[in-house]
């Protein structure tokens, strides 16, 4: 029947498409959306890097957004991610949350995955997600060293 | 002998009368396989007519199977053929073909501007006086 | 006719045969067997109730009711041909009324089909039983080629495609009686030309 063996035929290409496209781990969370949403737009910078070195750790991936205007769209969409966290850091200044970091449930082969952001009250801010194998505490001296002295 | 000869002679009757079940027919097969030359000339006919069908099923089923070969060859075309289309496409997403920036939409894959958009963000995350950050660290 | 159920071939298309008995896999035999059930009870319903209208046609051509007869059944036997194309005709009805008269012109002009079969090279050689099992094998495709395209399409569909009298019966819209008669004259015109042939030949080579 040409139908049915066009019909399966369909059906084995689609699959194969959808298996072979969502491969990426940042898709299952919101932080996947505001890249893929938000990261060509004007006014916004986006970096990718896979397999890099940051100040002594290697990270499998890191992604940022820088934006401008578009606060309030992030932080509804962020929102998703907080729920799903392990563990939430977060620095609150007079009373309203401007900074701070998510640790995500962990992949499967132990690689940990975080997003960090921070938030003006212009509705401009950052958001960066990293994956790779290191613990909070290298995340802290990643991120946060640069402030020490 | 004779007993089996008349009984292969009602058969072939049957046959030619187009009356006979499958099994029949089946019986009737067999023994010519296995009959060799000592048949009445009348009944060769039969014993050739009836390798030829075997001749033309073995035909058949070359066919089918390399129809059926046919087909896979053809799923895994076109499989390989998504796949191939794919793969630039995940490397893209994954970003495997290298570190880039998008700046107001433009993609740029400069390392030095890319190194220095991410530190950027970095700067912008780590924001906070000493105190916040000697506050952070205290939580753990 | 005790029908017995010996698992065996399918076939949608003549040039997609697979053999019976012992040639496939008893698993792949019941999966073909159940999907060609299917479908010649699909085929069945849609296609064998448009027989009487084909008839009338048939008849009204031919001026002859077993002629007739023939050209109907023949007109099933290549719908059935390219039943998995068929959903893409909108009128089958139409395409079943020009195939029919298709036949019946070409029939007519070929006016008679030649039986005799006067001359078949056979090597002259060694008296050996392969030689002359492959010539025998030869003699019967040349007869074969040679029959009313009608019988030559049952007795393969029969014989080689392993199809049962009922699945042809089914397909054909055809009497269990006029089924038996096809057959019976194939394979008896098979025989007698055979062995005309075989003696000419037994004659000649001396």
């Amino acid at each position: 029947m040409k139908k049915q063996t066009a019909k399966r035929l369909a059906a084995v290409i689609f699959s194969i498409f959808t298996a072979v496209i969502s491969v990426t781990a940042q898709d299952g969370l919101g932080i996947g959306r505001i890249f893929s949403k938000y990261g060509h737009m004007k006014g916004c910078k986006m970096v990718e890097m896979n397999n890099t070195n940051l100040h002594g750790h290697s990270l499998r991936v890191y992604k940022s957004l820088t934006y401008k205007h578009i606060g309030s769209n992030i932080e509804t969409i962020l929102k998703e991610d907080r729920r799903k966290a392990r563990k939430i850091r977060e620095v609150v200044d007079n009373g309203v949350i401007t900074s701070g970091y998510y640790m995500m449930p962990a992949l499967d082969d132990g690689t940990n995955r975080y997003i960090l952001f921070s938030k003006s009250a212009y509705g401009s801010g950052a958001v960066i997600y990293i994956e790779g194998r290191l613990s909070p505490d290298d995340i802290m001296q990643i991120c946060y060293a640069k402030k020490r002295k | 002998m004779n007993k089996d000869r008349k009984y292969i002679e009602n058969l072939i009757e049957k046959y030619l009368d187009g009356d006979t079940s499958n099994n029949e027919e089946k019986l009737l097969r067999r023994y010519f396989t296995n009959s060799g030359n000592d048949i009445p000339d009348e009944w060769k006919a039969l014993r050739a007519l009836f390798g030829y069908e075997t001749v033309q099923r073995k035909n058949a089923l070359r066919n089918t199977r390399t129809g059926a070969i046919r087909i896979y060859i053809r799923y895994a075309a076109v499989a390989s053929a998504v796949i191939l289309i794919a793969i630039p496409i995940m490397m893209h997403r994954n970003g495997t073909s290298g570190n880039y920036a998008v700046i107001d939409g433009k993609v740029c894959t400069d390392s030095r501007i890319v190194t220095s958009e991410a530190e950027k963000a970095l700067m912008m995350v780590a924001i906070g006086e000493d105190e916040t950050f000697e506050a952070l660290g205290q939580i753990q | 006719m005790s029908q017995n159920r010996v698992s065996n071939v399918y076939t949608t298309r003549t040039e997609n045969n697979i053999p019976q008995n012992g040639m496939t896999s008893v698993k792949a035999q019941f999966s073909h067997r159940s999907y060609r059930n299917m479908n010649i009870e699909q085929f069945n319903r849609n296609i064998v109730t448009m027989r009487n209208e084909l008839m009338a046609t048939a008849i009204r051509l031919s001026g002859n009711s077993e002629t007739a007869e023939d050209l109907v059944q023949e007109v099933m036997l290549k719908l059935w041909s390219m039943h998995g194309e068929l959903d893409r005709h909108t009128c089958p009805k139409a395409l079943a009324l020009t195939i029919l008269r298709n036949k019946f012109y070409d029939g007519r002009r070929h006016a008679r089909h030649e039986m005799t079969v006067t001359h078949v090279q056979q090597d002259h050689g060694k008296e050996d039983t392969t030689v002359e099992t492959a010539d025998e094998i030869d003699v019967i495709r040349r007869i074969m080629d040679s029959l009313p395209p009608l019988q030559s399409q049952i007795l393969r569909m029969k014989e080689i495609d392993g199809y049962d009298k009922e699945e042809i019966m089914k397909i054909t819209g055809c009497t269990p009686e006029s089924l038996r008669q096809n057959l019976s004259r194939a394979r008896r015109r098979i025989k007698e030309e055979f062995m005309r042939i075989t003696a000419y030949n037994a004659m000649n080579r001396d």
